[in-house]
């Protein structure tokens, strides 16, 4: 159905996410890194991307930075779903919203079905869950 | 203080208290990862079913042994120190030591695409050492490395347990083709811990616990966590005296 950009460090959940998501039958990419991620976004020109904020070396939001600097990225709905707290993001909430995220998820609350309801809801042409 | 006059031991004691508390935060904040990855595992098992229910239940325990192993670390660090005054070291072979540490890396490992290898001659001279708390440290080391390498990394990594000497001392650690640590970063690491989301975010996206923690219980046995290079590769690895005694038998 959509083309989707999965930027996650932790190995166990990026295959959960791409089980899941793959089983909405949508194709996915996992990227563990910022940089990872740019390189996968020119090649696989994803419709949505769904980001952790944690990252390695650049964190997520010098990736969104980065990622929108590119007039072809700069609507491509992004889903954060992060360890940071709400509180945490919520205290960047102008910023989230300049950088063009449609939804936040906090880790330790949000499940897989919410996920899947972010992602299918976001799209540019909206699509309806399969699980 | 009392008249005037400050009592140190109670400044000593505060400074402790919020080492500990700092110390349990990144604990608590770590502990968050191998939970949301069991409860999202089994949230998979319950929406695709018996499809994936094999690789539900490994992910589920290596999750939890993650989480369990942490707790158990944390207690040790904290009881090493409790017995800080009292802690006698005892003259361990070094080299069972790391048997033990590659043989509980293993499965963690596999999970995390790389392989743990021992690199050291079998001649090795004995340490002056808490045998189960450098056993504890370097598990947490080594799970650390382990993650880092995976999150940067596509190819498979190969973790190497070494032994070497330095200057009449031993020097033991957890290699790997990591970008080695500035070990001014480590130090600042080691006291941004529990203020900060990730104090060594070059090497992990995690809050990397495991290091602080072995540090912790390092630190109880009056010796420090460093970083270190051996055989082309770099890491995090710890100095120990070697024992006179065990070489004479």
């Amino acid at each position: 159905m959509a083309r989707l950009l999965v930027i996650e460090p932790n190995t166990i959940l990026a295959q959960i996410y791409q089980t899941i998501l793959t089983k909405n039958k949508h194709k996915v990419w996992l990227a563990k890194n910022a940089q990872e991620a740019i390189n996968l976004a020119d090649k696989t020109h994803p419709e949505a991307v769904i980001l952790e904020l944690q990252l390695p070396l650049h964190n997520g939001l010098e990736f969104l930075y980065e990622f929108r600097s590119y007039s072809e990225w700069r609507d491509i709905p992004v889903i954060i779903q992060s360890l940071v707290s709400p509180n945490e993001f919520k205290d960047n909430f102008v910023l989230w919203h300049k950088l063009g995220i449609k939804a936040y998820l906090y880790k330790p609350k949000s499940t897989l079905l919410q996920l899947i309801d972010s992602v299918n809801s976001n799209l540019s042409r909206p699509v309806h869950n399969i699980i | 203080m009392h008249g005037g006059v400050i009592d140190l031991s109670d400044s000593a004691n505060s400074t402790r208290i919020n080492e500990s508390l700092d110390l349990l935060k990144v604990v608590a904040e770590e502990l968050k990862r191998p939970l949301i990855e069991i409860a999202r595992a089994s949230e998979l098992a319950t929406l695709i079913g018996q499809s994936s229910l094999e690789t539900v239940v490994a992910t589920v325990g290596t999750s939890a042994n993650t989480a369990l192993d942490l707790i158990d670390s944390y207690l040790l660090g904290l009881q090493l120190a409790g017995q800080q005054q009292i802690l006698e070291l005892e003259p361990i072979s070094i080299g069972s030591v790391l048997y033990d540490t590659a043989h509980d890396l293993n499965q963690f490992a596999k999970t995390y695409n790389a392989s743990v290898q021992l690199s050291f001659k079998k001649t090795q001279r004995s340490v002056m050492a808490h045998g189960g708390g450098l056993h504890a440290a370097l598990v947490n080391m080594g799970k650390v490395i382990i993650e880092s390498q995976a999150e940067q990394n596509t190819t498979k990594a190969i973790i190497n347990l070494g032994i070497h000497n330095y200057a009449g001392l031993i020097v033991t650690g957890v290699y790997s083709d990591m970008e080695p640590i500035n070990p001014t970063y480590l130090r600042a690491a080691c006291n941004l811990y529990g203020h900060s989301r990730q104090p060594l975010h070059q090497l992990s996206s995690s809050s990397t616990a495991g290091i602080f923690i072995a540090n912790n219980i390092l630190q109880a046995m009056s010796v420090r966590l460093r970083t270190a290079r051996f055989n082309k590769q770099a890491g995090l690895a710890v100095t120990l005296q070697p024992s006179n005694q065990m070489h004479l038998v």
